[in-house]
């Protein structure tokens, strides 16, 4: 059987790409047909599952294991540039800056990693959110889509 | 088998079941009997036999094998849906974004069908705990 953090690899790894193809959903110019055939096609299944848990993955990995894979480093490095380019395209206000504080200790572990920056945001809105009140009245855990990193 | 066993302890109904649900892929009187005569005594030694047989199942290697199915089902945040399962094979275990394989036929779940049960919303979930220890 697979060793736990290589488990957790994957499932970062995973998510991460569904992520870096979830944006293709926002890609300036894309039509409806083309949204409705990608999401009929199922390709994107996995996505909400992806934007729920992908930063939780990635730390239980890196505090799992003795040093964080290369390849998936360049995965990360590649989703960042890519919601960069797209934040760019679409002139979406960027609210990613580094701060001294971080939602979460095992950040650190990315330390240097640029995509670090969205971990935190994704963390921060998911704190944000859960203390927001529904409207029906009842506990929220998962973000409304504004808020989705 | 049901009778000679309902005087153990609870893990042995789990046992029972186990090798039930093993006799599925049995196609012949003498596989019947090879399977029988093989069974282990206790849940551990079943278990590690069900996974020395659907773990080097050669077909499934391309999206990781049972292993990779298992490790997802074990340590998702949540149950994971089939389809989403199913998509997450699609991305090689040692891969990156460029790298994306098709989504295989929901049948290659079947493998691991003694360890792992399908809920009525369609979400994988172990049988039991003690498969994930």
């Amino acid at each position: 059987m697979l060793p736990p953090h290589q488990v957790q690899l994957d499932l970062a790894t995973i998510s991460v790409v569904m992520l870096s193809n979830g944006l293709e959903l926002l890609r300036p110019g894309i039509t409806y047909t083309d949204i409705l055939v990608q999401t009929a096609s199922c390709t994107h299944r996995l996505l909400f599952y992806a934007l729920e848990y992908w930063v939780e993955h990635c730390l239980i990995y890196a505090s799992s294991s003795p040093n964080i894979h290369h390849a998936f480093l360049s995965d990360l490095n590649s989703l960042h540039e890519k919601h960069l380019r797209l934040a760019q395209l679409l002139a979406l206000p960027s609210a990613a800056t580094e701060s001294p504080d971080d939602p979460d200790e095992r950040l650190r572990l990315f330390f240097q990693t640029p995509a670090r920056i969205l971990m935190r945001e994704r963390l921060l809105n998911g704190q944000l959110t859960s203390k927001q009140p529904c409207k029906d009245g009842k506990g929220s855990s998962t973000p409304p889509p504004e808020f989705i990193t | 088998m049901y009778v000679s066993q309902a005087n153990e302890p609870p893990g042995m109904f789990l046992w029972v079941r186990l090798v039930l649900d093993s006799f599925e892929f049995v196609y012949s009187l003498d596989d019947l009997n090879d399977i029988v005569d093989g069974l282990p005594s206790d849940l551990e030694a079943l278990y590690q036999q069900i996974l020395d047989r659907i773990c080097n199942v050669a077909s499934l290697q391309r999206w990781g094998g049972v292993p990779r199915i298992l490790g997802l089902i074990c340590f998702a945040q949540r149950p994971l849906h089939k389809q989403e399962i199913l998509q997450a094979l699609a991305v090689p275990s040692s891969g990156s974004l460029s790298q994306s394989q098709g989504i295989p036929v929901v049948d290659i779940l079947d493998h691991c069908k003694p360890l792992v049960e399908e809920q009525n919303d369609g979400t994988l979930n172990l049988v039991h705990f003690s498969v994930k220890e």
